[in-house]
């Protein structure tokens, strides 16, 4: 490694890590969610800033549809600034957070949605071991 | 390896947490009990994202590290102030905080991370209000 250029790589190898970790949360929220239309577990979206005010629609999918689609985020996701992954279907805090309304989660049961965030360091530790490693 | 003694650690002083208060108040464990117990009670989740971590070792690929989540999940009846429901919540917090240094006949270490909560849940036509306290743990047992 060029020692100097050691801390463009380090920026840039923070940044990689940052853009993976938001998505595999996005990701993993969205797999895990439990489903039905499809709705919930299509809203979550990634910002930068503020939450976002996204939602699908009311009709996104009939009941059953299983219709799932990651949103998908457009821009460059770096380490600067607040980012956020929101969702505002009008039910998702209760899907969230109340294991009867929650029971059906993809991954963890019921607690799909405490697991994933509750872990959400050791996924960040994971990551950015992986991307600092890489570094060359 | 024990993830009974773990359950069973947590099981028992959460259940003797919320037998202690007056009025008492049912714990409802995994895979016990589908139907809710009336218009007050709590929910406790144990899960286990990972129970294991790689090491470079001759004779073993992994060493134990049991990393799991605890959620307690605290109902009263809606529309009847916030009271009871933060009593809850605030035994479910010291009770699972203590149980770093609780007696344990099988020896079991548990280190709970930061607690996220209580959150509470209010809206919607369900008639129960509710506060989800949950957070992160290391258990050794």
């Amino acid at each position: 490694m060029d020692p100097s250029k050691f801390f463009d790589l380090l920026e840039d190898g923070i940044d990689n890590a940052w853009s993976e970790y938001v998505q595999e949360m996005q990701s993993q929220l969205t797999s895990r969610a439990p489903i039905d239309s499809g709705r919930l577990a299509s809203s979550f979206y990634i910002s930068k800033r503020s939450p976002s005010n996204d939602v699908r629609p009311d009709n996104w999918a009939p009941p059953g549809a299983k219709k799932q689609v990651l949103p998908e985020y457009t821009g460059k996701i770096t380490f600067g600034g607040t980012w956020f992954v929101t969702n505002n279907v009008p039910y998702a805090v209760r899907v969230a957070k109340d294991p009867v309304y929650g029971k059906n989660g993809r991954g963890f049961g019921s607690e799909w949605y405490n697991a994933t965030v509750t872990q959400k360091q050791k996924t960040w530790e994971a990551i950015v071991a992986k991307n600092l490693r890489s570094l060359r | 390896m024990s993830l009974a003694n773990i359950r069973s650690l947590v099981e028992v002083a959460v259940n003797d947490a919320f037998a202690a208060l007056t009025p008492t108040v049912p714990v409802v464990f995994q895979n016990v009990q589908e139907e809710p117990p009336g218009q007050e009670y709590v929910i406790l989740n144990l899960v286990y994202p990972n129970l294991t971590q790689p090491i470079i070792c001759p004779n073993e690929s992994n060493i134990e590290t049991i990393t799991g989540t605890v959620t307690l999940v605290c109902y009263v009846p809606r529309a009847e102030g916030m009271k009871r429901l933060e009593e809850l919540a605030t035994v479910g917090c010291q009770t699972l905080n203590g149980l770093k240094t609780a007696a344990d006949p099988n020896n079991v270490r548990f280190n709970l991370g930061a607690i996220e909560g209580p959150i509470t849940v209010l809206d919607g036509d369900n008639p129960l209000a509710l506060a989800s306290v949950t957070a992160p743990f290391t258990a050794k047992g």
